[in-house]
Formats: structure tokens, C-alpha cells, sequence
């Protein structure tokens, strides 16, 4: 500790290079892929750009778990020890500005600059009362991912993957809810499980009654798709992706942040493709809206990079490069075309991307990932019950219905 | 390196920060303030400063600071940090000194506090400062290359050098305790007890070495192609090291030269102290020198054992005594002579022989036997002493 008083000499004589903190916080369920949210690959085209802008600066990136960010940063914070700037989900950016733990975009000229690149729907997605919790960077999405060994093309609808499962060929679903979200479009649920994840209230039209039967009748097709030998019920997105890596599965929902690592053990045998739609309409992919968030322990100056860092990586160029190198990041700026004819995967995540905002138009109203959090488990049970037979399909119906917000 | 200056950039750049500055200011000030006011005369307002431990006025200090700041409005948490630091060095100087030094022999002092508790102590404090500068999972992901088929992470690197250093360091302690235990329960003798430590120790070294290769993910049979390889090199360059080792393994087994023993050694009786990897440690009582014998020594080599079977010594005293004295005198004064030392054991009884005839005396072996084969020196000199003293009451002519 004797060292404690040089250190402000050391401060003095480390020159004029700064580094900027950059915390990266992997979407929940995730975090198994932390060396490919760390590959530093994926920074290269924005960290070249900015080193060209600000070459006295280093980027210094880490990677925290979203289950206990919150409590991480207090800790960090109460020290002054926080980071300049997040990549987190849009949603947890809300409930990190909420809790004070990050700052809201400043009113500035060049930040409105920004803003107005991205998407009205996404930047809706991130401003609540306290103002804009972050600044949109790229998005994820769940796709269908497949072994073309097996199946020389991905099932577009739900009765065509059900066919491939009785085939013989063994497809995979995840108990989770959020893996398990595109079903809900796809079998007309959509509208009334909303609300029940996100406390948003209930669309325009519904009523508890249709809400009822379209619970109901998802539950029913779960419930029946569960006892199906070839359906194998996975715990979450990690058991999915080594089921398939590994030949054990031949299709599987996934996220198009998993590509990487599926063509990496793949290669040329992986196939990409959107979800299939089913009798109530078009699936419902689950998108997440990868946001930058202000740290508040910054230095007026490490505040003034932050903004850089996070409005250059808005820059077509950059947006484009990052879009063409890491073939799993769908960009935000809406100037911004995505390459499909050049990549199936592109044009896969893209359509996906489509059907989202097609299909999720409750989800794009701002929510708090808090209320998700708590919701979660309990949706979660209810859906691991009735797909094991513990709970009908009508006793699982009233227990989502409990959950939901009163109309 | 570049990876840790850059994270050291990293860390450096905290301190533009006005909170974390302020903190470890207000710290460091405190910390140079006591350290300048123990060095100067105690003063009688402040002796507690010079009676209490320096870690004791720092850690009220740190409180003191923490509370300021939180009433203040400011961030405290990295002197509370420090604070924590701070207590559990008090604490584990307070378990030195109340717990340790009562209940641990002396000579294991040295060993259990300082190569192992204290370097575990700053280890620790070495991984939250990491942990809350930067992200130490990450910062253990750091990838340092591809070594024998495994991919070598820092973290890995790092966990599999600290379990290593304290089965090095601290296995003497559990292996001797243990030993202690089964020699309690099994009747052994302090030789086989002292064997069969040692024998715990490489015992337990070995299977962490090869925890350590598994942890790291080394190819087996990568690296036995490289031992393999290895070997012919070694056999010409360093293999006294290995003939050493396997030397010392195979008499730790066969319990031919184990701690405790009594051995001759250079025309000198030394005790075996201990049986090392590459060589042995004997006492030799004449000087209390060590010697460290090479192991194969004893391999190669016959080698004088008091200790085989069990610790009794023949001891032989040639002695001169004047031909006018009739040899039948003499050849039953020794043994009475001798039997009257308490070292001397009465069975094999102790009995002289004539075996050499001089022009002016006569030189007799009285021989005899001791429990204790490192006191033979000391015995035959008071025995020396006892026969001429016994020849002048008896008016015979002193001993040559």
C-alpha cells in the first residue's frame, strides 16, 4: 500500500495516451459465448476507425454476465471504478438507467445526429420518461439453423418441421421462453403472451376470451409436439447448439449471435434459414436491439470519447463492415442496406429481422428487462410443466393468465 | 506484454477520474503520514501509535476517510476495499502470532507463515485488485499459446503454478502429520515414520503435477513423444540429476538409508537427516556439519550402517599397557572397567583380547556395546579416562 502514494506521480507520467473502459454484456442465456462477444475480430473495423480519429486512445474491452450487472456496476461505481460505456440490450439499458446505473444520451447536437439513423421503432425501444437509455448499435435475432447433411432445405412451416421430425430426423425446441417465443406467432399467441412478459398492456381489440383460446391452443400444439420422439427438448440455446454441432439434432431455432460459432464447427454443412410460420401467421422471432450505454463514473474527456466511440459506430461504413464481417449483426442505422445477395445468412437474418417488426409490434413499445426477469421463471415453469405433462394445456392457460397485467 | 501494459494503460486511466483519485490521495496520504510518525520519537500523546500494530491506526484511519466521503457524498467504496485489505492483514497477523506461534512447532514457523500464508495472503489481494480494476475472468481468457496439444489461458496458468507452489511448499506440513498418525496407530519406528513422509510428499507432488499437465490439457502422448525424445539428451547431459533421483527414490522404498539412521560416512558416524530428491543430508556429530551426499553415493557404493537391523554399536579400544603386567590381570580388569560405564549395555558383555605383542607392551581390544552408535566417540574417550584412572589406584603404569 506504500505504493498508493506514487500513484498519482504514475498518473502524471503516463503521457498523453487514454484508454476508454468498454464493458460488453452478453444477452442472459448467452454467456457461453463469451470468447466470440471478446473476439476481438469483431471490433476491428470500428476500433481501426476510431484509433484513426482518436490514436492516443486504447479501447479496453470486457466482458460481464447481464444475470448480475446491476449489482456488478453498484459495486464498481461505489469504487468510481465503473465503465465509460455498455453494449447491452436495449431493454436492460432501460432498467440500468432506471436503477441510475447508466446516464440517459445527452441533448446534444451530434448525439440528435445519430438518432436520427436509427429506426424510429428501435429508438422507441430505448426511450422511456427518463430520456434515451442508449444508443442503438446492431441487432440480434432468432433464426433456424440446420444440418444440410440431413435436410437439403429448412421446413417453412410448422406442419413441414413436424413431417421432418416424424421423418426421422431430429429437431430440437428449447423449454426457455424467450427460445420458444417465435411459436407464439407462428400459432396466433403472440398478442396475448406480450403483454404477460413485458407488462405492456394489452393490444387494441383483444379480450380475455381470445386471449384464452390463443394461449390455450399454443399450449395444446406444444404440449403434443413434446410427445413426439423426435422432438428433443433442450434447456436453453447452449444445449441446442452442441445438439446440433454434435449430429444429435438435425434442426434447431437459433441466434444469429450462435453462427460464428455453428461455422466455425460446421462449416459449409450449416444452413440458415428463417422460422417457419404455422396456422396463426408468420413466426415470431425474438430480437434484441444491442444498445450503447453512458457508464457514469466517466471524466469529462473519457465522457467526450464515449460519445465518439458510440456515434462512429452508427457510420455506414463501419456499420457496413461489421454487417459483412461478423454475418450475424443486423446494422441499426436504417441508411444502412444490408448485403443480402452476397450472404444467405444475411438474407436469412434479414427476413427474420422483417418478421419481427411484421410480428412484434407490442414488443417495440419500450420495457424494462427487470419486469422480464421477474416474469421469466415463472413462464418458463408453466411451459416446462405442461411440455412434461405435469399441467394441461387448460390448468397451464389459467396460470399464464395470473401472470398477466389487469386489463 | 503488450496485452499487460495495455491493461495496465487501462488501469492507469482511472485515475483521471476525480473519485478514485480523491480516494487513493486521501489513502496513500494517511498511510505515508503514520509511516513518518513511527519513524520519528514517540511522542507520550500518541504512544499508541508506536504501542499498537501500524496496520491497527491505518485501518480507524480508513474508517474514518470512508465515513467522511459517504457524508460528503462521495464515492468510498475503494477505501472500504482497501479497509478489507487492510483487516484481513490484521487478521492473519493476529492468527500468526495468537494461533500459529502457540501451536505450531518452531520450526515449522518459518515455513507455514512465511512461504505459505503470507504469499497466499498477497495472491489473494493480487486477484480483487485485478478483479475490481479490469475483469479478472477475462483477463484469465488470455490465451498465451498452444503448449503440448492445450490451450494455454493465463488463468490456467496461474491457478496450476499457485496449487503447485503450495503442494511444494505446504505438503511437509499434512505429510508429516499424517505420518505422525500411522506411525501412532501402526507402532512404526521414527525411520519408517520419516520414510514414509517423504514418501507422501512425492506421493502427493507427483499426482498435482499431473492434475496440472490434465488442468492444462496437455497431449499425453505429445508429451511422452517429447520425454521420449527428452530422454537420450538427458541420458548424456544431466543424468546424474535423474541417477540421483531414482537413487533416492529406491532407498526411501527399500529403507536401506532413511532420516534417522546412522551411517559411516567418510570414516566419520553421521545421522541421516533427510533424503532429498537429489541428495542426502547427514549430521556429523564430531564438527555438527551437514553433508549433502549425492544419492546415487549410497546406490553405488557399500555403505557402513548402524541402524540395519537395530541401533546397537561394537565399539573397539585398542589400549598399551606395560608387559611386566601379567595379561590374565589385565584381560579381566577392561570388562569390569567397562561394564561400569551406563552407556555400555551388559549384553553382549563386554570382553578384552590380547592382540599384539610389542617389545615393551602388550596391546589389548577391549570391546563393548552401545545402544546409541553416535555417542561411540564419547564413550570410548570416558572410558579412556576410567581405565587410567582405575590403573594409577592400582599402581600400574598408564595406558598407551
Amino acid at each position: 500500500m506504500a505504493l498508493l502514494a506514487l500513484v498519482p506521480l504514475l498518473a502524471s507520467c503516463q503521457g498523453p495516451r487514454q484508454s476508454l473502459h468498454v464493458l460488453v454484456v452478453p444477452t442472459h442465456r448467452m454467456e457461453w459465448l463469451r470468447d466470440d462477444y471478446h473476439d476481438q475480430r469483431d471490433w476491428v473495423p470500428l476500433r481501426r476507425e476510431f484509433q484513426r480519429i482518436h490514436p492516443e486512445v486504447d479501447l479496453n474491452i470486457t466482458v460481464a454476465p447481464e444475470d448480475n450487472i446491476k449489482e456488478s456496476l453498484r459495486l464498481a461505481q461505489s469504487r468510481g471504478l465503473g465503465p465509460d460505456l455498455l453494449l447491452v440490450r436495449g431493454s436492460v439499458a432501460m432498467a440500468l438507467l432506471d436503477a441510475a446505473l447508466v446516464e440517459a444520451l445527452p441533448d446534444e447536437p451530434e448525439v440528435r445526429r445519430s438518432l436520427a439513423l436509427v429506426e424510429p421503432n428501435d429508438l422507441k425501444r430505448v426511450t422511456g420518461p427518463r430520456g434515451v437509455a442508449g444508443l442503438p448499435m446492431f441487432s440480434e435475432i432468432t433464426l433456424a439453423c440446420f444440418d444440410r447433411r440431413r435436410l437439403p432445405k429448412a421446413p417453412t412451416n410448422l406442419a413441414e418441421l413436424l413431417a421432418v421430425a416424424a421423418a426421422g430426423q431430429p429437431i430440437g425446441l428449447a423449454v426457455e421462453p424467450s427460445g420458444l417465443w417465435w411459436t407464439a406467432g407462428a400459432l396466433g399467441a403472440q398478442g396475448a403472451l406480450t403483454p404477460i412478459l413485458t407488462g405492456t398492456p394489452h393490444a387494441v381489440g383483444s379480450s380475455a376470451t381470445s386471449d384464452r383460446s390463443a394461449l390455450q391452443a399454443w399450449l395444446v400444439w406444444l404440449r403434443q409436439t413434446s410427445l413426439q420422439s423426435r422432438v428433443d427438448l433442450a434447456s436453453g440455446p447452449q444445449d441446442l447448439t452442441e445438439g446440433l454441432e454434435s449430429g444429435r439434432l438435425a434442426w434447431i431455432p437459433c441466434y444469429s449471435l450462435t453462427l460464428r460459432r455453428l461455422e466455425r464447427t460446421m462449416g459449409r454443412h450449416l444452413g440458415v434459414a428463417p422460422l417457419p410460420s404455422g396456422p396463426g401467421g408468420l413466426p415470431t422471432p425474438f430480437s434484441a436491439l444491442r444498445v450503447w450505454s453512458l457508464g457514469v463514473d466517466s471524466s469529462p474527456r473519457q465522457r467526450q470519447l464515449a460519445l465518439s466511440l458510440a456515434e462512429l459506430s452508427l457510420n455506414p461504413l463501419v456499420q457496413r463492415q461489421l454487417t459483412l464481417g461478423t454475418k450475424m449483426m443486423l446494422p441499426a442505422n436504417r441508411f444502412v442496406p444490408i448485403p443480402v445477395a452476397s450472404s444467405g445468412k444475411l438474407a436469412a437474418i434479414e427476413q427474420a429481422q422483417r418478421q419481427f417488426t411484421q410480428t412484434s409490434g407490442l414488443l417495440v413499445s419500450p420495457y424494462s428487462a427487470d419486469r422480464v426477469q421477474q416474469v421469466l421463471p415463472s413462464l418458463e415453469a408453466v411451459i416446462s410443466q405442461v411440455l412434461v405433462g405435469v399441467m394441461t394445456p387448460q390448468q397451464g392457460t389459467e396460470a399464464l393468465l395470473r401472470l398477466s397485467p389487469q386489463r | 506484454m503488450p496485452l499487460f501494459l495495455s491493461e495496465l494503460q487501462g488501469w492507469l486511466a482511472f485515475l483521471q477520474r476525480s473519485p478514485v483519485l480523491l480516494q487513493l490521495l486521501l489513502v496513500g496520504g494517511l498511510l505515508l503520514a503514520l509511516l513518518r510518525l513511527r519513524h520519528g520519537r514517540p511522542r507520550p500523546r500518541w504512544r499508541l501509535l508506536w504501542t499498537l500494530p501500524l496496520v491497527v491506526p491505518l485501518l480507524v484511519g480508513e474508517a474514518l476517510i470512508g465515513l467522511g466521503l459517504v457524508g460528503l457524498g462521495q464515492r468510498a467504496g475503494l477505501v472500504l476495499l482497501l479497509g478489507e485489505l487492510s483487516l484481513a492483514w490484521w487478521l492473519l497477523r493476529l492468527v500468526e502470532n495468537q494461533v500459529l506461534a502457540r501451536w505450531l512447532p518452531r520450526q515449522w514457523h518459518e515455513l507455514g507463515i512465511n512461504r505459505l500464508l503470507r504469499p497466499l495472503y498477497w495472491i489473494a489481494v493480487l486477484t480483487i485488485l485485478l478483479d475490481a480494476l479490469g475483469s479478472l475472468q477475462d483477463l484469465a481468457a488470455v490465451p498465451l499459446g498452444v503448449w503440448f496439444g492445450g490451450a494455454i489461458s493465463l488463468g490456467n496458468l496461474a491457478s496450476v503454478l499457485v496449487v503447485l507452489y503450495v503442494l511444494l511448499v505446504g505438503l511437509p506440513l499434512p505429510a508429516a502429520g499424517l505420518s505422525l498418525l500411522v506411525q501412532r496407530s501402526l507402532d512404526l519406528s521414527e525411520g519408517s515414520r520419516r520414510a514414509l513422509e517423504q514418501i507422501l510428499r512425492y506421493l502427493i507432488f507427483t499426482l498435482g503435477v499431473i492434475w496440472a499437465m490434465a488442468r492444462l490439457g496437455f497431449n499425453q502422448t505429445g508429451v511422452l513423444a517429447i520425454a521420449g525424445g527428452l530422454s537420450v539428451g538427458l541420458g548424456f547431459g544431466i543424468k546424474e540429476v535423474f541417477s540421483n533421483i531414482i537413487s533416492g527414490l529406491w532407498l526411501l522404498i527399500e529403507g536401506s538409508v532413511r532420516p534417522g539412521e546412522v551411517l559411516m560416512h567418510q570414516g566419520e558416524v553421521c545421522e541421516v537427516r533427510r533424503l532429498g530428491p537429489r541428495a542426502t543430508t547427514l549430521w556429523r556429530g564430531s564438527d555438527n556439519a551437514e553433508l549433502m551426499v549425492p544419492n546415487q553415493t549410497f546406490f553405488v557404493t557399500a555403505t557402513t550402517t548402524y541402524t540395519g537391523t537395530d541401533r546397537m554399536r561394537r565399539c573397539s579400544l585398542p589400549i598399551g599397557v606395560v608387559r611386566s603386567q601379567s595379561p590374565e590381570t589385565i584381560l579381566a580388569l577392561l570388562p569390569t572397567i567397562a561394564a561400569t560405564h551406563p552407556a555400555v549395555v551388559a549384553v553382549p558383555a563386554p570382553m578384552a583380547r590380547l592382540v599384539e605383542f610389542g617389545n615393551e607392551r602388550y596391546v589389548y581390544n577391549l570391546e563393548f556395546s552401545i545402544n546409541d552408535p553416535l555417542t561411540a566417540e564419547g564413550v570410548m574417550a570416558e572410558l579412556r579416562l576410567a581405565i587410567c584412572q582405575r590403573f594409577q589406584q592400582l599402581g600400574i603404569d598408564p595406558p598407551s
